[in-house]
């Protein structure tokens, strides 16, 4: 007799139905970026939008490179600061610490993924700012650097989890056959463990880039918002993100301007978009090779 | 005829946290013979052989008490260095574990950890090495590709090339056919027969033919404890005990 309601084909539907709705939205997202930012582009060039480092938007001067290198400067200062501290801290989670010291360190490191940007950049205004300007005595701290170490706070938790979770899932018999060699723990750790989970660390760092250029609220606290091309990691600086944050709500709907700042939003968005698929290529290709 | 005794197990027991997986174990491995243990499985054959290279050490809550005399040195004595014990007493497992890396890295990968840097010796070496486990004809145009490429037969004999590398004194085969098909099996056996030559051999199998065809010896396990053990022809033709008897004829329930 014919199930007047096959459960199986009624929840594959549903899935269906709902991951098709989250593939809609990216598109409309995607859509509604590119209508809201293309137009800038009858009236700049876009090689003026790309190289060129003048923004008045008043004289319609649209050229957003500072606001490109200040968010890639503080950006690649974040990964180079949080890589070595987070397979570090991977290393120790998944190879050395003993149990209870991993039941209690990663769902604190989980936590720390969850507090909401806002709160960070606070932190850092407060702290890392004043640690900054002292340090290295300069006139203000609110610079390039301040904000890659809070960026780098802020995404350690994403390297040391997939870090973590990548190197916990070497295959034993590979710790094994190091250890069976008269290999010693740094030893095996570092020559067979690390290597073998590298595709998932690399994808791992690919992620924390993404959310790194992405990051606004922590990062306009703390960065200065000069519109100038920052000559180092001690300048001031004004990202993608925060230049639009704060000039958003002063553009005229469908002005130049608007126009402009959807095309700086653009830019990350595309970035983020190439590092997602090449970090989900790393990670089934790890997991092939693991099969 | 009777060579030396290589190792001396005298005593051994073993326990993972509260459960006694081998139960006073004698039993006198001689050098340069192989030596075949077999059993049911469960029975304790891969822990008995891990206790010789102390890979027991690994695991969490492993407690030993006995002495295992190597050269008449306890290797559980306490200041026994591991990782020399290692070196000389190497490991073949049941699944080929060559590290995701070239076929020379992996070879070269003992020696480097022990120190040698030097180009040409590791080439030398790593030579050697593939020759003595009668891989070298197969892959020597081909050192820099990835070992995972390899066949599982090439795989197994590649990780005991990566034990001859470090040039031990004892080589422990846990199972190491168990996942190759009858011509791999063959090339490992015939190896095993080369091997015997230069080094003291112990092997773990299931399989009763390669248990007669490649030991001198052989002791038949029983539920953590070694229950019969002599020259290997006197084992399958004469077994002492009614359990080895049904063991070996496949009556065993
Ligand atoms: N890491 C471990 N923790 C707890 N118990 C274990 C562990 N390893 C093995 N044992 C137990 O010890 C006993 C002996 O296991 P062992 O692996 O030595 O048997 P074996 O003779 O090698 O079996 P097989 O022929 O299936 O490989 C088994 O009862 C097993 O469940
Ligand atoms: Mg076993």
């Amino acid at each position: 007799m014919k199930k007047l309601f096959d459960q199986e084909r009624v929840v594959g539907a549903a899935l269906m139905v709902f991951s098709i709705t989250a593939l809609v939205i990216l598109l409309l997202i995607m859509l509604f970026i590119l209508d809201g930012g293309l137009p800038l582009f009858n009236k700049v060039s876009v090689s003026d939008f790309l190289l060129g480092d003048k923004w008045v938007p008043a004289k319609g001067l649209f050229g957003a490179s500072q606001f490109i290198v200040a968010a890639l400067l503080v950006t690649f200062g974040a990964i180079l600061l949080s890589v070595p501290l987070g397979i570090s801290c991977a290393v120790f989670l998944a190879e050395i610490a003993p149990g209870w010291a991993k039941r209690i360190v990663r769902p604190a490191i989980e936590l720390l993924a969850g507090i909401p940007s806002i709160i960070y950049g606070v932190f850092a205004l407060i702290i890392i700012v004043s640690l900054v300007r002292v340090t290295f005595n300069v006139a203000t701290g609110e610079t390039i650097l301040a904000a890659s170490i809070v960026l780098a706070i802020m995404i350690l938790p994403i390297i040391i989890s997939i870090s973590q979770d990548s190197i916990e899932s070497v295959p034993r018999l590979y710790k094994e056959g190091s250890y069976a060699l008269g290999a010693t723990d740094w030893q095996t750790i570092h020559r067979v463990l690390v290597p073998a989970a590298g595709p998932g660390i690399v994808a791992g760092i690919i992620l924390a880039m993404g959310r790194a250029i992405g990051e606004t609220m922590a990062v306009v606290l703390v960065i200065g918002n000069v519109e100038k091309m920052p000559a180092g990691l001690l300048d001031p600086g004004e990202t993608l993100t925060s230049a639009i944050l704060l000039e958003m709500g002063e553009a005229v709907v469908k002005s130049t301007h608007y126009n402009a700042l959807f095309c700086l939003g653009l830019v990350p968005f595309i970035l983020v978009l190439f590092m997602s698929v090449l970090s989900s290529r790393l990670t089934t290709k790890n997991k092939a090779r693991f099969a | 005829m009777d060579s030396k005794n290589k190792i001396e197990v005298k005593d051994l027991n073993l326990w993972y946290a509260d459960k006694q997986a081998l139960k006073d174990n004698n039993l006198h491995i001689k050098e340069r013979k192989v030596t075949a243990l077999i059993g049911p499985s469960g029975c304790g054959k891969s822990t008995f052989v891990r206790c010789i290279n102390r890979m027991n050490d690994l695991i969490d809550g492993v407690r030993i008490t006995g002495s295992i005399l190597l050269d008449n040195k306890n290797i559980y004595d306490k200041d026994v260095d591991v990782v020399a014990l290692r070196k000389r007493v190497g490991m073949v497992f049941q699944r080929p574990n060559p590290f995701p890396m070239s076929i020379f890295d992996n070879i070269a990968y003992g020696p480097r950890i022990h120190g040698i840097k030097d180009k040409d010796s590791l080439r030398k070496i790593v030579e050697e090495s593939l020759v003595g486990a009668a891989l070298w004809d197969e892959v020597s145009d081909r050192l820099g590709t990835n070992a995972l490429d390899l066949s599982g037969g090439q795989q197994q004999r590649l990780c005991i090339a990566r034990s001859l590398a470090v040039k031990p004194e004892v080589i422990l085969f846990d199972e190491p056919c168990s996942a190759l098909d009858p011509i791999a099996t063959g090339k490992i056996e015939d190896l095993i027969h080369e091997l015997r030559k230069k080094y003291t051999i112990v092997i773990v199998t299931h399989n009763m033919q390669q248990a007669a065809r490649v030991s001198d010896f052989t002791g038949f396990f029983l539920l953590g404890k070694l229950l019969e053990f002599g020259k290997t022809r006197d084992i399958f033709e004469n077994p002492k005990k009614k359990e080895t008897e049904d063991y070996i004829t496949g009556r065993f329930g």
